[in-house]
């Protein structure tokens, strides 16, 4: 009545809904950084699996900078980098549009395809930020969380990665 | 001509994005209304348009949560699979088993032995031994006792201050760095800090040996003593039961070190001493329930005035 009770990580549904809130995110942060997907998916095992040991001592409140903090860790004591390869939505053909003409989505193709390279390309740091942002839609302050620096920093970090794809991409 | 028009870039440039997170703030839709007009003007407005559209069209690629979710879930309930592996494993396994199990317990209560208490700033604690004898940790301090040994020998590591209740019994062993001191069944305080160590003895006798000074008292009720800076000083004393039990530190002739350790132990502040003298000696008590009415106290009388820095840090000076 006066107070939640306290959530414990060792609980089953507890740790399960953590690991529906933020694995995903995880995983996709660990990719972008390093473009392994089987890599990333090992660290976000491993760092479940460390938080499922240490359920007693971690408030179910920290439990998410735990799980950055361990992925991050350990992310760093791996060294293989591949390159990011991300995918696009292809619109849906809708009835309405009639100006999609084959050359039109030719050079669409063309754009979707620079932009992947020029992203795959940009700093560690910079990705992150970018796509922390623009694929899994996260607010500055929470990329700021997840990367452990400051939301001002985090902008900086955005604003230059628009900037370098800019320039690597050139005209449309 | 083309430095005229590479000015004229940097100037355009320098009016489109005049802090180094405009685009982050036009992402993230925040700019001003007039900042956005002018910045739909201008000739890269497309470029960065076409670029922030096309990001949010991309993905990462799959990702199979319930796939890393099962292999987690197996990777941590190991034991309940080991269950089943023994039942279809010859007996003989079993006692095997039971063997390991007792030796993993014994070593396991072997390294468990130790009993570890500890206070932070402000706080205090008191401990019940198994010999039902009290002590009452003072801010800041540490208590350990071996749980195994304690019926033979009753032994104990102290860092910091605190007030002992002893029962009657085997002899009672405080060891500090700075000494320790033996008794059979009694009521005493130690404190031992940096090159300082003080007994109170409130009941019964003590026996203190200071290991700076190599140097061996017996202390009856009502009597202290000081191990610092190469001396040793005895002096009595009326109280019945340690002030800082009920809310208050007092000291007796105490070298300002001292009293300045104990305020910072029991309101977790940080002093600047380097413009005072901390070796003169302060007599009086300082409370523990108001920060100011505790550093007006201890440092009125001594003619050094105090400024509570923001950061919680004491810079003391002379008047």
């Amino acid at each position: 009545m006066s107070k939640d009770p306290i959530k414990s990580v060792c609980e089953q549904k507890n740790f399960e809904s953590l690991f529906n809130q933020h694995s995903q995110t995880l995983r996709n942060y660990i990719y972008y950084k390093c473009g392994d997907t089987q890599q990333a998916e090992d660290i976000v095992q491993e760092a479940y699996i460390k938080l499922w040991d240490n359920c007693a001592k971690v408030f179910f409140e920290k439990a998410k900078s735990f799980l950055y903090t361990v992925a991050n860790n350990r992310f760093l004591n791996e060294v293989a980098h591949k390159k990011v390869v991300l995918q696009h939505q292809k619109r849906s053909i809708a009835p309405d549009r009639t100006n999609e003409t084959p050359q039109f989505i030719l050079e669409e193709e063309e754009f979707y395809t620079k932009l992947k390279k020029a992203i795959a390309d940009l700093p560690e740091k910079q990705r992150e930020v970018f796509l922390l942002s623009r694929i899994d839609k996260k607010k500055y302050a929470e990329i700021a969380e997840i990367t452990g620096i400051s939301v001002k920093a985090v902008e900086k970090r955005m604003s230059k990665a628009l900037l370098t794809l800019r320039d690597k991409i050139g005209n449309i | 001509m083309l430095l005229i028009q590479i000015a004229r870039i940097i100037k355009k440039m320098k009016h489109k994005y005049k802090d180094d997170n405009f685009l982050a703030r036009w992402v993230a839709n925040d700019l001003s209304p007039e900042e956005l007009k002018q910045f739909q003007s201008s000739e890269d407005y497309q470029k960065f348009k076409a670029i922030n559209d096309a990001s949010q069209n991309l993905k990462a690629p799959n990702y199979d949560q319930s796939e890393v979710f099962k292999t987690i879930n197996e990777k941590t309930s190991n034991n309940s699979n080991n269950t089943k592996v023994i039942n279809l494993l010859p007996s003989w396994i079993y006692g095997a088993v039971a063997s390991i199990a007792i030796i993993f317990s014994l070593f396991y209560f072997n390294n468990n032995n130790t009993a570890n208490f500890s206070t932070s700033y402000g706080e205090q604690l008191t401990v019940t031994l198994p010999d039902n004898s009290l002590v009452h940790l003072s801010p800041n301090s540490v208590l350990e006792y071996d749980k195994k040994d304690w019926k033979e020998s009753r032994n104990l590591d102290l860092t910091g201050e605190a007030y002992f209740e002893v029962e009657k019994g085997q002899t009672f062993t405080v060891n500090t760095t700075e000494g320790n001191v033996t008794v059979l069944g009694t009521k005493f305080t130690v404190n031992a800090s940096n090159n300082f160590f003080e007994v109170h003895c409130f009941e019964g006798k003590v026996k203190t040996f200071s290991t700076k000074n190599n140097h061996e008292t017996i202390l009856t009720q009502g009597k202290a003593f000081r191990a610092y800076n190469n001396n040793n000083e005895n002096w009595d004393f009326t109280e019945q039961n340690p002030t800082w039990l009920n809310g208050e530190s007092s000291f007796n002739n105490a070298p300002l070190n001292q009293v300045i350790l104990a305020l910072q132990k029991q309101y977790d502040l940080k002093f600047d001493t380097s413009k005072i003298d901390t070796k003169k000696r302060f007599t009086g008590t300082f409370t523990h329930k108001n920060v100011n009415i505790a550093l007006k106290t201890v440092f009125a009388p001594m003619k050094i005035s105090y400024t509570l820095a923001k950061n919680s840090s004491v810079i003391l000076t002379y008047n």
